[in-house]
């Protein structure tokens, strides 16, 4: 604890108020701050490096949680936020993301093994989406990986599993280490998205093609700047150190301000990745390590991702399974639906005729679309039907009642 | 004479349960108890003015919520309290400890390894996993494959097409579960070997198993009935401990019209025609009974209870050859204050779910040694219940009571008998261990008792003092509980039932057997009138 003397105060420097003393006061960071060392027990739920400038634009101090970290759910209202994004530009922490590097004399041939794609193809500076499979071929989780050098990998995933990479990694000449501490993420997307990154100074952004990083500079900080994101149009990552990231946070949306820029809660993220159409691990269907119940879990075969598994390749994790889903097909398919309801209702199971035949596993009211958009796992089998297929929406004073859906390619809405 | 359609020998647990299923089908039931309090050896005693103990039986384990529904367990008083999942101490003082939050669990792994944190949610999945297929069977009948009436092959028909359904993955983790060792098992997940002597350490309590020894892997997977949300499981018990439940079962029991009798032992089964038709109590006095369902061990219930040549040829040697081990103590130590464990840091929650003091594995499998061959433990395995945390009305204000499970007692020593010398070694040995890693305990204590396993045996009636009242080995478990051809509660004497523990599923559920046994009893009762 430090001690404070009155007599020694020097007049001219500013007074740390109460947070009692209303807008305008700088929060102290010590309030947020993780003392070193702290026990598991002592927090809950931890905070990114973001959360003290986050916690600042914070108007309705609604938070959630992901992979135990506290994040802003909803910074102002639902509605100005979901224009931002979709209009305008919009900024995200998503730094509770799980970052590996793996590197090493063999990283390629390790990538080749672990991945359902073979990293040849992918060229320094590149960004390859990542599917990771356990050996019954559900996926254990899925991202991006980065070529950052020719021996020189990040992978950037939604859950850890250290243990089975390094367990795979034996007689590997290569390295993997957890470096999610050492890395603060950021997602700016919208069509103004590339004005506001030109505007504090990133140039190299309207050059920059989908799916491509590079290193810039911004204010003597390094920022790797990524093509990337699932919110579908115009969209950016940033990953920077975690010292620097609130700086970076700060100059965006004071650059930012005048194209209308806005921080962006979960809450509208899920809504925009909906309508992008993406099912995510961890919430649409469960990693294949940490499912009791395999009917939540999936092969990429389940998702419509068949693409981003190459077969004919040398051995790696989840071919032979796979090898055989591909050729029997799927148990059940993760499909996009509409429901013509009014927004507020929730919609669980479907159904065709009177036969549960799938659940809906993630469903939000689209602003853009006027609509109810669902990701449902349908059996199969039940597929087959091409109409026929209601929802249960249970309607404050309407009461419960079945509504006819149809099935709609995903993703909802297409961006140029 | 007196007489009831149905006679409970035994106000245990599940003697009570089996009881209230009866009392509500109609029954009039009545419940004869030996000693002078419901609940058996799940009873609270005082062990010095105002400090309450549960001399015997364990801190925590599984109450079927269909039960708690089923008996409106909770509208009668009965509250159930959810605890973290316990702290290991090791020697050099450094320790592990449990979170339900499955992100509080993965780093305090990461303290250890991180490669261990990681590999904690496929862990609590494959755990997961295995209790939901337990679960499934808690409930019902065992299915005895050598049954041939048409309903059990048609179950049978169905649990194959179950097992048939199943990915060959699941099917060999099935099987690796119900034959690995402990050890074995646990290191297929993890590394750090703290982590795996603080996983196994719970399984191994009350079982006549090392951690080295094979099918021991077998009992990890009950510990996560309780169900868990990615973290460890929640430890549950009821508030003020299963005497809490017992009485409420009791006021259960006497609200659907049965009647309860204290004082009362049972020493003889009247028979006519191979049927038994009435009990006799210690006092001479017989109750004429429609049927008898017995809450005593299965070796009591039928090598105490009978001539032996009523029973037909070779049953007596089947029962007298049931496996039961006493292979706990029990100490209870009363505390003026909480003692200070210097390692612990202060408030851990994971505190309230238990304690253990047992080191590394090599030390359990070496105080496993000393048990079979009738050494006492030169170093038990400690499994310390701290019950006030959480109910502070056990106790005097600030004071605390350490309920301590010493694991590896024999019931039988090599040279001898549990002399006045050797208890006193024994519980110098426990202080001890804890003065190891909390100093000033010894100063704190205001009250301490021992029981070893006979003592348990002589108080509760369990033979031998086991636990579980016929240990839950593979063989002895599912339809060959208790003993082969006799898993449906039934027994070779005519309306004559064994309800306690010795059968299925035995420790795995609290009152369990008892309504499951009530269940078969209806169903036979219905049959008989048609």
């Amino acid at each position: 604890m430090t001690e404070i003397n009155l007599d020694d105060k020097d007049e001219t420097e500013i007074v740390q108020l109460s947070p009692l003393d209303g807008m305008g006061t700088a929060p102290d960071p010590a309030w947020f701050e993780q003392p070193a060392n702290e026990l598991p027990f002592e927090r809950y739920v931890l905070t990114t490096p973001l959360h003290l400038v986050a916690a600042t634009e914070s108007r309705t101090n609604q938070w959630t949680e992901w992979n135990g970290y506290t994040l802003a759910n909803v910074y102002t209202t639902v509605e100005q936020e979901y224009d931002a994004l979709r209009t305008r530009a919009a900024l995200s922490d998503i730094s509770p993301l799980v970052k590996y590097r793996i590197s090493g004399k063999d990283a390629a041939i390790y990538l080749d093994r672990l991945l359902t794609q073979s990293v040849a193809g992918v060229a320094v500076n590149q960004v390859a989406r990542a599917v990771l499979c356990a050996g019954d071929g559900c996926i254990v989780t899925e991202g991006l990986l980065f070529r950052l050098g020719e021996t020189d990998f990040r992978l950037v995933v939604r859950s850890p599993h250290l243990d089975w990479m390094l367990d795979s990694a034996e007689d590997f000449e290569v390295g993997v280490e957890d470096v999610s501490g050492t890395i603060a993420a950021m997602s700016l997307c919208g069509p103004l998205a590339e004005a506001v990154l030109e505007a504090v100074g990133i140039e190299q952004a309207n050059s920059l093609e989908k799916a491509q990083a590079v290193w810039v500079e911004l204010g003597g900080m390094p920022v790797y700047v990524s093509r990337t994101g699932m919110m579908g149009g115009s969209e950016f990552e940033l990953w920077a150190d975690p010292d620097d990231a609130p700086i970076v946070w700060r100059r965006l949306l004071d650059a930012g301000r005048t194209f209308g820029l806005l921080p962006v809660g979960m809450a509208v993220r899920n809504v925009a990745r909906l309508e992008n159409g993406i099912a995510l691990e961890g919430i649409d269907y469960q990693s294949g390590f940490s499912a009791p119940d395999l009917s939540t879990a999936c092969s990429p075969f389940d998702l419509g991702q068949g693409d981003r598994v190459s077969l004919e390749r040398s051995l790696f994790n989840g071919q032979k399974a796979l090898t055989a889903i591909a050729k029997r097909g799927s148990r059940h398919a993760m499909k996009g639906i509409e429901v013509d309801a009014s927004p507020g209702v929730r919609i669980e199971a479907i159904f065709v005729g009177d036969r549960k035949v799938g659940r809906v596993t993630s469903h939000a009211w689209s602003p853009r679309l006027q609509h109810h958009i669902a990701l449902a796992l349908i059996e199969t089998d039940a597929l087959g039907a091409s109409s026929g297929f209601t929802v249960e929406v249970n309607e404050e004073g309407e009461g419960c009642k079945r509504l006819a859906v149809k099935l709609e390619k995903r993703p909802f809405l297409e961006f140029s | 004479m007196e007489r009831a359609d149905a006679v409970i020998i035994g106000a245990g647990l599940n003697g009570l349960t089996a009881a209230a299923r009866l009392a509500g089908a109609g029954l009039s039931v009545l419940v004869v108890e030996r000693t002078d309090h419901v609940g058996g050896g799940a009873a609270h005693n005082e062990l010095v003015p105002g400090y309450s103990v549960p001399p015997i039986g364990f801190s925590h384990g599984y109450l079927p919520p269909e039960l708690i529904r089923e008996f409106d367990l909770g509208r009668h008083g009965l509250q159930m309290v959810r605890r973290e999942g316990g702290v290991s101490l090791f020697d050099d003082g450094s320790y592990v400890a449990s979170y339900t939050n499955p992100h509080v669990m993965q780093r305090e792994l990461a303290r250890l390894s991180h490669r261990d944190a990681d590999a904690w949610p496929r862990f609590a999945r494959d755990m997961q996993r295995q209790a939901n297929y337990i679960r499934e069977n808690l409930l019902q009948t065992p299915n005895d494959p050598a049954v041939r009436s048409l309903s059990a092959v048609r179950t049978r028909f169905s649990q194959a097409q179950q097992v048939a359904g199943m990915t060959p993955d699941a099917l060999y983790d099935l099987t690796k579960f119900w034959s690995l060792s402990l050890v074995d098992l646990l290191g297929q997940y993890f590394e750090s070997p703290e982590v795996i002597a603080h996983l196994a350490a719970p399984a191994l309590v009350g079982r006549a198993l090392g951690p080295h020894d094979p099918t021991s892997a077998a009992l990890l997977p009950p510990l996560w009935l309780n169900g868990s949300e990615g973290g460890a499981p929640w430890r549950m018990s009821p508030k003020g401990g299963t005497a809490a439940l017992s009485r409420v079962l009791c006021d259960i029991v006497k609200a659907r019209g049965g009647e309860i009798r204290f004082d009362a032992e049972v020493t003889d089964i009247k028979m006519t025609n191979k049927k038994a038709t009435a009990v006799v109590l210690a006092d001479g006095e017989e109750i004429s009974a429609g049927l008898v369902v017995s809450d005593l061990d299965i070796k009591r219930s039928f090598l105490s209870l009978f001539q032996w040549a009523g029973l037909p040829d070779g049953f007596a040697e089947e029962v007298a050859n049931v496996q039961m081990e006493g292979i706990v103590a029990r100490i209870n130590f009363a505390l003026d204050a909480l003692p200070d464990f210097v390692n612990l840091p202060d408030g851990l929650p994971a505190l309230s779910g238990g304690l253990n003091i047992g080191g590394a594995i090599a030390h359990m499998a070496r105080a496993y040694d000393d048990w079979s061959e009738h050494y006492p433990p030169g170093r038990p395995l400690l499994d310390i219940a701290i019950p006030t945390l959480d109910d502070p009305s056990l106790a005097p204000p600030g004071g605390h009571v350490f309920a301590v499970t010493v694991q590896y007692v024999p019931h039988e020593l090599h040279d001898g008998v549990w002399s006045p010398a050797r208890r006193d070694a024994l519980m110098q040995t426990v202080k001890d261990m804890i003065s190891h890693h909390a100093p000033d305990f010894e100063d704190r204590i205001v009250g301490e008792e021992l029981r070893v396993p006979a003592d348990i045996e002589d108080e509760a009636g369990y033979t031998r003092g086991d636990p579980f009242l016929g240990q839950m080995s593979l063989d002895q478990m599912f339809f060959n509980r208790p003993v082969p051809g006799y898993s449906a509660y039934q027994s070779p004497i005519s309306n004559f039932y064994v309800c306690s523990a010795s059968t299925h599923p035995g420790g795995l559920a609290m009152g369990a057997a008892g309504a499951n046994a009530a269940q078969e009893i209806i169903g036979s009762l219905k049959g008989r009138r048609k």
